[in-house]
């Protein structure tokens, strides 16, 4: 499951009428914090084992480091799940939305910004779930957000449609 | 590109699908709270066996001393790892840590639900080792929650201590599993403006728990691992006539033991500090220096493992550093103990059953405190070391103290689990009949230790005999008390009277307290943003 996030329009615009949305999910650790907590662990566990129990102790060092090696598996599987992304680009001929998963694999779909619709379901299990659809083609963005910063993707997609359309 | 529909199942799962598979942070700590109950029944019924034993002097019903051992044995390890550590880091900590920094789940839901699931696999170990061969004296491994070699080596040659360390190893596996799971969760999923120093304090107290179980636990698993090839594979870690040092083994217990004695107890005082602030209608006094306390009981915490071994032959600059550190702990327990006094002071207090608890646990833990103090000093501890002053000490600070706390949590948040509301009149009596029957039964173990009663036997001279009388009385009431306990939980869930999402008013501020009681299955799908 992932948290939520933030929506950002990092524009680049290509052309006029082109707005590009990157939506990804929240996490409140940056690498400092997660380097630090590692080195405060690592230290912690190699403090009474180097310095008290001694070569006498050597085992300890076995289940101490699958400790420390658990707390960054940890760290990097949730970070890993944090790099899930949707670029969503909007441009009078398109609407591309790609998924970049974790792994950096991608997938995506699109759609024509004359023929799409674009609905908000406030009765779904997901709150305020956003659909695109075409010709029975159907998408949902931003479903690892909140759903008032879904609320505010879609205000913010509209606008990029209208812009789309009126661009002609 | 391809086209592509993004939906997900959200069905809820229901039945044993539910509970055996569960991944829901709440349903896997309501799993956690059931599973210490059971712990707690079992554990309580031996510590019950122990007190009828020591009602009198003479063997009164078991078969012989070893047997008794093994009672004291089992019922040390289930309390601390099946009953206590379940219950307030596991319980408590998995229902309301993800609720209370505004994330939706813990980072890994699949590795919780193995995180519990190893419980119950360690507690099976832990009791078949109770029928297994242990010493030429009989069944079962009595060799106390230390395990000390060469009592748990040469000493008991049987089956029964290699379960108990296998069970020992599956429960610090458990451990540290979820400690890196509420680690990752509270540093990486705090909902935005969470920041570290707005976290609520019983989130702080889990977040120091965890640390000092990742930092203790492994020391655990690599000192019985030891034990193990001491005692199967021809190794000789803990055996001086193969070169090696059985003190080497007590400094390593030791360095994971004095720890767990505040893993045990901070995240009660988490849930102490919640329920004094509500019930007294004031935040808490001092927020950060209570947090920091914490961090401090922490880290001091591991620098004075030593003080349980005065007696080994430390010498006597090393004695002395135990002594000044030991001392030190008093001074962040100290800002705590005085700092709930504070929040309470001038506030508008509401004499609520999970208030007295908390009023109660403070008694008691001033009590434990002072005679920890006393403890410290080396030389004091030449006369009570390994007598029922001991004893009494820590039953008030990790047992009874740590119980406290746990009722006092039960009862804070059995609205917002369940949806119900309990009858205050039994909880009040539930209250009452634990703090006398707890205060009689170990406050005249302080007088029998001064006499000089040691510990771990099962018969006694008759010089004992009162003040033992008067703590298995004190233990049958205490039991009394756990019995209304357990008919105020059946009485709230027959009339299913119910809680509103906020049943404490102005004074819960904490965000389980915008929630409905009991919460969505899903808690934030409107995740909350501080400011």
């Amino acid at each position: 499951m992932i948290a939520s996030g933030h929506y950002n329009d990092g524009a680049v615009p290509m052309d006029p009428g082109h707005q590009r949305l990157v939506l990804w999910p929240h996490r409140s650790a940056s690498t400092g914090v997660t380097l630090t907590l590692l080195s405060v662990i690592a230290a912690g566990l190699a403090v009474p084992i180097a310095g008290i129990a001694g070569f006498a102790a050597w085992p300890l060092v076995v289940p101490a480091s699958a400790t420390v090696a658990g707390v960054a598996l940890a760290f990097w599987c949730n970070n890993r799940a944090a790099r899930f992304h949707e670029v969503i680009d909007v441009s009078p001929r398109a609407i591309r939305i790609e998924r970049i998963g974790p792994v950096w694999a991608r997938s995506g779909v699109e759609f024509n910004p004359h023929w799409v619709r674009l609905t908000v379901e406030t009765d779904y299990y997901l709150e305020n779930r956003i659909t695109l659809r075409e010709c029975g083609r159907s998408y949902s963005p931003g479903v690892f957000l909140a759903p008032e910063e879904r609320r505010s993707l879609a205000e913010a997609l509209r606008e990029g449609m209208r812009n789309a359309r009126n661009a002609d | 590109m391809s086209s592509e529909s993004v939906t997900a199942d959200h069905s809820y799962p229901s039945g044993i699908r539910r509970w055996l598979l569960s991944t829901n942070h709440k349903d896997i700590g309501t799993l956690y709270l059931i599973f210490a109950i059971v712990g707690g029944i079992v554990g309580g019924f031996m510590s019950i066996g122990v007190r009828m034993e020591l009602q009198e002097p003479g063997m009164q019903i078991f078969a012989n001393p070893h047997t008794f051992n093994v009672f004291v044995t089992g019922h040390g390890l289930i309390m601390v790892f099946f009953m206590i550590m379940p219950s307030l880091f596991g319980g408590f900590g998995n229902w309301f840590v993800p609720l209370m920094v505004g994330a939706p789940d813990m980072a890994f839901p699949r590795l919780n639900n193995l995180s519990f699931w190893l419980l119950p696999a360690s507690l099976s170990l832990l009791v078949i080792s109770l029928f297994v061969p242990g010493s030429a004296a009989g069944d079962g491994a009595a060799i106390g929650w230390t395990a000390y070699a060469p009592l748990s080596t040469i000493g008991h040659p049987g089956p029964a201590v290699d379960f108990a360390i296998l069970s020992l190893h599956i429960a610090g596996a458990s451990s540290i599993l979820s400690s890196i799971n509420f680690i990752t969760t509270i540093f990486n999923m705090r909902a935005p403006g969470m920041t570290l120093h707005k976290m609520p304090l019983f989130v702080w107290s889990v977040l120091i728990t965890a640390f000092l179980l990742l930092l203790s636990l492994p020391v655990l698993a690599g000192a019985i691992t030891m034990l193990l090839t001491d005692r199967n594979f021809g190794t000789t870690f803990f055996d001086a006539s193969g070169g090696g040092d059985p003190i080497l083994f007590q400094h390593l217990f030791w360095f994971f033991g004095h720890p767990e004695v505040y893993i045990i107890i901070l995240p009660g005082f988490g849930i102490v500090s919640h329920v004094i602030a509500t019930f007294s209608k004031k935040p808490v006094f001092g927020y950060l220096g209570m947090a920091y306390a914490m961090v401090a009981i922490g880290v001091v915490g591991f620098i004075v493992w030593a003080h349980h071994m005065y007696t080994v032959g430390l010498d006597v600059d090393t004695q002395a550093y135990f002594v000044a550190a030991t001392m030190v702990i008093a001074v962040p327990t100290g800002i705590k103990i005085f700092s709930w006094i504070a929040t309470m002071w001038g506030g508008s207090i509401r004499f609520t059953t999970p208030m007295l608890f908390a009023i109660g646990f403070i008694f008691l833990f001033t009590v434990g405190g002072v005679t920890g103090v006393v403890l410290s000093n080396a030389g004091v501890d030449r006369s009570f070391h390994e007598t029922y002053y001991v004893v009494a000490h820590f039953h008030y600070t990790m047992s009874i103290g740590a119980l406290f706390t746990l009722f006092c949590g039960w009862y804070y948040w059995f609205p917002k689990i369940t949806g119900y509301m309990y009858s205050e009149k039994l909880g009040i009596l539930h209250f009452w009949l634990s703090f006398i029957g707890v205060n009689l039964t170990f406050f005249p173990q302080h007088f029998l230790g001064m006499a000089g009663m040691p510990r771990r036997y099962a018969d006694f001279p008759d010089a004992y005999a009162g003040w033992n009388y008067v703590s298995s009385l004190g233990s049958y009431l205490t039991a009394l008390g756990i019995v209304v306990f357990f008919v105020c939980i059946a009485r709230a869930f027959m009339r299913k009277e119910a809680a509103a999402g906020n049943p404490w008013g102005e004074g819960a501020t904490t965000l389980e307290w915008t929630l409905s009681s009991p919460p969505p299955f899903h808690a934030y799908e409107k995740l909350p943003v501080f400011k």
